[in-house]
C-alpha cells in the first residue's frame, strides 16, 4: 500500500515537474474546449444575425366575424392595418379563408417561416350565439414549433394577450348566461398543434456529442500517459529497477494505474471547467437558436462527473493493459489504436441509439456513452446510470488485475 | 535479545548463492527465431549449471557474448525463473522468496536504467523509501554514497543531462541505496571510461572487505583476472569450469586468464565436435 503510494507520487511528480506535459494535459484541453464554444458560438450568432430580419408572423384562418372585430377595434394600430403590438413585439397579422393556405401554414410553422396559425371552426360565432347547455364549446385550434423561440413565444402571447381577453368580452356579452362559463376551448381537439421539426430537437445532440467527445479526447490523453509509463519504462530501460525492488510487482501496477486515473481525472475536471465556464458563451446565443436551455443541472453535472471518472478508470486500465504487451512506444501505440477506433465506434454507435433497457448500460463501453446521453436528456434511469458505473468499475477492475498478472510474466516483462 | 542475535548474524557474514543444476529456457517466437538463425522454438540459454558463491568474495561469470550470463544473473536476481533446478540465496528460494531476496540484493547492469527525467537525488529517495528505509537512513547513506562516487556535483541535474559515466555512477548509487549483502553485477565497466571503470572496481573491492558477497559478469578476462576470487566459465550455456583463479591458471598452465580461457573454449569446441 505505502509502496503504491510511493509510485504513485513519482508518476505524479514526473508529469506536475514537466511544463510541456501540464500544457499538453491541463492547459490545451481548456484551450481546445472553451475554442470549440467560441467557435460554435461565433457559428451561433451569425445565424442568429440572419433571423434578426425575422417578422413574427400569425396566420388566421377562417376568423370569425367578431374575432377580426375584436383585433381591429382593440389591438390593432389604425395607422397599421394587420399589425399587432404585444410587449416589444411586432407581430403580422394575416387573414385567409383559403384553406390551401392554412395547410401551407402548417409547413410553414415548421420550417420556422411561419410562427403561428390559428384556426377558426366553421360557424364559430353562430355556436357561441346559440349555444345551448351540455353542447360542445367551439373548439379554436392552434399551430406552432415549440422548437423554435419565435414561435413558442407567439402562441404565449397571442393566447395571454388576445384570445384571453377576447374570450372575456364574449363572456360580458353573455352576462345572462352564468352557467355557462366555457365560450370556446383552445386546442381541445387538436393533437396536432405541436409543429416540430425532430431534427432540431436534435440541438440537444450538440449536448451529448461535447461530453462524449471528451471522454474520447480523455482517452487520446491517457493514451500518451499510459504507453510511456507502461511500454515506456520498458523501452528506457527503467521498468527492471522497478521490479528489483522488494514490493509486490501489483503495487507498481496499481500505483502508476492511480497516477493515471489522477491526471486523466484532473483533466477531466479541466474540460469539465472549461465546459462550464465556455458554455454561457454558447448557450446564450445557441440557446436562442435552439429554443431550449443548454445549461446543466447540478444533478446532471454530478452523475456526468461520476460516469466520466469511472470511465477513466476503465480507459486508464485498458491502455495500460494493451502498454504492457508493448515492448516500447512505438509497439504500444500500434496494439492501442485499433483499441481507440473501437471505442469510438461504440460511443458513435450509442449516440444513435433511441431507445435502451436498463440492463444495456452494463455492457463496457457502450453503458456510459448512453448514459451520458440520457444525463443530458433526462431520460437516464437510476439503475441504468448505476449499472454504468458498475460496469466501468469492474471492467477496469479486472483490467487492472489483468495487468498485474502480465507483470508476472517474464516473458511480457523482458522479452527484449 | 532477538535482535542482538540478528545483529550477530548479519555481522556473522553468512550470505551465500547456491546455483543448484540450472537451466534456463527462453521461448522464441517467429521475430527471434529469425534474428537467432534459429529453427527451433526454444533457445538454452543456460544449461544445468551448479556453483556457490559465499561472502567476501568477488566471484565471476566469465564467458563469451551470448554465453547465458546475463541471464543466469538475472535469475539469482529474480527477475528470471530458471526453467529446471533452482537458485538459494541465504537458503531463499528466489522462486518464491523473491521480495525477501530483494530486500538485501541488489542487481546493477547497464541496462537497468534511471528514469531520464529525474534527477540523481530524487531517485535516490524513491528507490530507499520503496526499499522502506527511514529517511534518516536514507540521508546518510546518499551522504556516503554521493561522495564516494563524487555525485554530488551534478544530483541535482536531471539523469537525460548526466553523461554516461556519471549516469553509471548515479544508477551504481541509487542501487546501493539499501546497502545490500549480495551485489549481483552483470558487465561491470562495459561502456565505461577508464577512469569511471576503475573506481567502479575499487569499490567492488571496498564492498568485498566489508563482507558482501559480491557476483560480476564480463567477457574480459584481463578485469576477471584482477577482479575475481573465484569463478565459473559459461560456455555455451554450460558451466566449463569453476574454482578460484588459482586453480583456473594451474590447470592450464598459464598466467594469464585469457589464455586459460581460450584453452577451455578450445577443449569444448572439440567436444562438440
Ligand atoms: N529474452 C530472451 N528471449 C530469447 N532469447 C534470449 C533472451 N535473452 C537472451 N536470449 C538468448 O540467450 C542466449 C544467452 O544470452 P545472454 O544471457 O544475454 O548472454 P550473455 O549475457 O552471456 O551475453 C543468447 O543466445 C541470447 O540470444
Ligand atoms: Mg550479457
Amino acid at each position: 500500500m505505502k509502496a503504491t503510494a510511493i509510485v504513485m507520487r513519482k508518476e505524479l511528480y514526473r508529469v506536475f515537474s514537466d511544463k510541456k506535459m501540464i500544457f499538453g494535459l491541463f492547459v490545451m484541453p481548456a484551450m481546445v474546449v472553451i475554442g470549440i464554444y467560441l467557435l460554435m458560438g461565433i457559428m451561433a450568432a451569425s445565424m442568429m444575425q440572419d433571423r434578426a430580419a425575422h417578422e413574427p408572423t400569425i396566420l388566421i384562418y377562417g376568423a370569425s366575424e367578431s374575432f377580426q372585430e375584436y383585433i381591429k377595434t382593440i389591438k390593432q394600430d389604425p395607422q397599421q392595418p394587420g399589425i399587432v403590438t404585444i410587449g416589444n413585439t411586432v407581430y403580422h397579422i394575416v387573414w385567409t379563408e383559403d384553406e390551401s393556405e392554412f395547410a401551407a401554414g402548417k409547413d410553414r410553422i415548421y420550417s420556422g417561416d411561419l410562427d403561428l396559425l390559428l384556426s377558426f371552426p366553421e360557424d364559430f360565432d353562430e355556436q357561441i350565439m346559440e349555444y345551448k347547455e351540455g353542447a360542445a364549446a367551439p373548439d379554436l385550434k392552434t399551430f406552432y414549433n415549440p422548437s423554435e423561440d419565435y414561435s413558442d413565444n407567439a402562441r404565449r402571447d397571442i393566447l395571454a394577450d388576445i384570445i384571453e381577453p377576447y374570450r372575456q368580452s364574449l363572456l360580458g356579452q353573455r352576462i345572462g348566461d352564468l352557467e355557462q362559463l366555457t365560450v370556446f376551448t383552445v386546442d381541445k381537439e387538436n393533437d396536432e398543434s405541436v409543429i416540430q421539426n425532430d431534427n432540431k430537437a436534435q440541438g440537444k445532440l450538440f449536448g451529448t456529442v461535447i461530453p462524449y467527445m471528451i471522454t474520447i479526447l480523455l482517452f487520446a490523453g491517457a493514451v500518451s500517459l499510459g504507453t510511456d509509463s507502461f511500454a515506456g519504462e520498458k523501452e528506457r530501460g527503467t521498468m527492471a529497477a522497478l521490479l528489483m525492488l522488494p514490493i509486490k510487482r501489483s503495487a507498481i501496477v496499481y500505483g502508476k494505474l492511480f497516477a493515471l486515473m489522477i491526471l486523466s481525472g484532473f483533466s477531466a475536471l479541466v474540460y469539465g471547467g472549461a465546459m462550464i465556464f465556455a458554455m454561457p458563451l454558447l448557450y446564450r446565443t445557441l440557446g436562442d437558436m435552439l429554443g431550449q436551455d443548454l445549461r446543466f443541472s447540478p444533478v446532471q453535472m454530478c452523475m456526468m462527473l461520476i460516469i466520466i471518472v469511472t470511465l477513466v478508470f476503465l480507459y486508464v486500465a485498458l491502455i495500460a493493459l494493451c502498454a504492457t504487451f508493448a515492448k516500447n512506444m512505438k509497439e504500444g501505440s500500434t496494439y492501442i489504436t485499433p483499441v481507440y477506433m473501437a471505442v469510438i465506434a461504440v460511443g458513435v454507435m450509442s449516440i444513435f441509439k433511441e431507445e435502451v433497457v436498463d440492463i444495456q448500460y452494463l455492457i463496457p463501453f457502450y453503458g456510459s456513452t448512453i448514459a451520458l446521453k440520457n444525463i443530458f436528456t433526462f431520460e437516464v434511469t437510476v439503475p441504468g446510470f448505476l449499472f454504468a458505473v458498475l460496469s466501468n468499475l469492474l471492467t477496469g477492475a479486472l483490467f487492472a488485475w489483468l495487468t498485474a498478472r502480465l507483470f508476472q510474466n517474464e516473458r511480457i516483462m523482458f522479452n527484449t | 535479545m532477538a535482535f542482538l542475535i540478528l545483529k550477530i548474524r548479519k555481522e556473522s557474514r553468512n550470505h551465500m548463492i547456491e546455483i543448484q543444476n540450472v537451466t534456463k529456457i527462453y521461448k522464441l517466437n517467429k521475430k527471434q527465431m529469425a534474428e537467432q538463425k534459429s529453427s527451433s522454438s526454444m533457445k538454452v540459454a543456460v544449461r544445468q549449471v551448479s556453483f556457490t558463491a559465499r561472502d567476501g568474495e568477488i566471484f565471476g561469470v566469465l564467458g563469451p557474448n551470448g554465453a547465458g550470463k546475463t541471464t543466469l544473473l538475472r535469475c539469482i536476481a529474480t527477475l528470471l525463473q530458471p526453467t529446471e533446478g533452482k537458485i538459494l540465496v541465504n537458503g531463499l528460494d528466489t522462486g518464491k522468496e523473491g521480495e525477501q531476496i530483494r530486500r538485501i540484493t541488489a542487481f546493477l547492469t547497464n541496462e537497468i536504467k534511471l528514469d531520464p527525467h529525474f534527477t540523481p537525488k530524487y531517485l535516490f529517495r524513491f528507490f530507499g523509501r520503496l526499499h522502506g528505509m527511514p529517511e534518516e537512513d536514507i540521508e546518510r547513506r546518499q551522504k556516503e554514497l554521493f561522495d564516494y562516487f563524487g555525485i554530488q556535483e551534478f544530483e541535482d541535474k536531471r539523469m537525460e543531462e548526466l553523461s554516461t559515466g556519471m549516469k553509471q555512477k548515479a544508477s551504481i548509487a541509487v542501487s546501493l541505496a539499501h546497502d545490500p549483502d549480495i551485489i549481483i553485477f552483470d558487465e561491470p565497466t562495459n561502456g565505461l571510461d577508464i577512469i569511471t571503470a576503475r573506481a567502479v572496481t575499487d569499490y567492488l573491492r571496498l564492498l568485498r572487505e566489508k563482507g558482501k558477497l559480491i557476483i560480476v559478469s564480463t567477457h574480459i578476462m584481463s578485469e576477471a583476472q584482477k577482479l575475481c576470487d573465484r569463478m565459473a566459465m559459461i560456455i555455451q550455456g554450460t558451466c566449463a569450469f569453476q574454482g578460484t583463479l588459482e586453480e583456473a591458471l594451474a590447470i592450464n598452465h598459464t598466467e594469464d586468464l585469457e589464455d586459460a580461457f581460450f584453452e577451455m573454449y578450445r577443449r569444448v569446441m572439440e567436444v562438440e565436435k
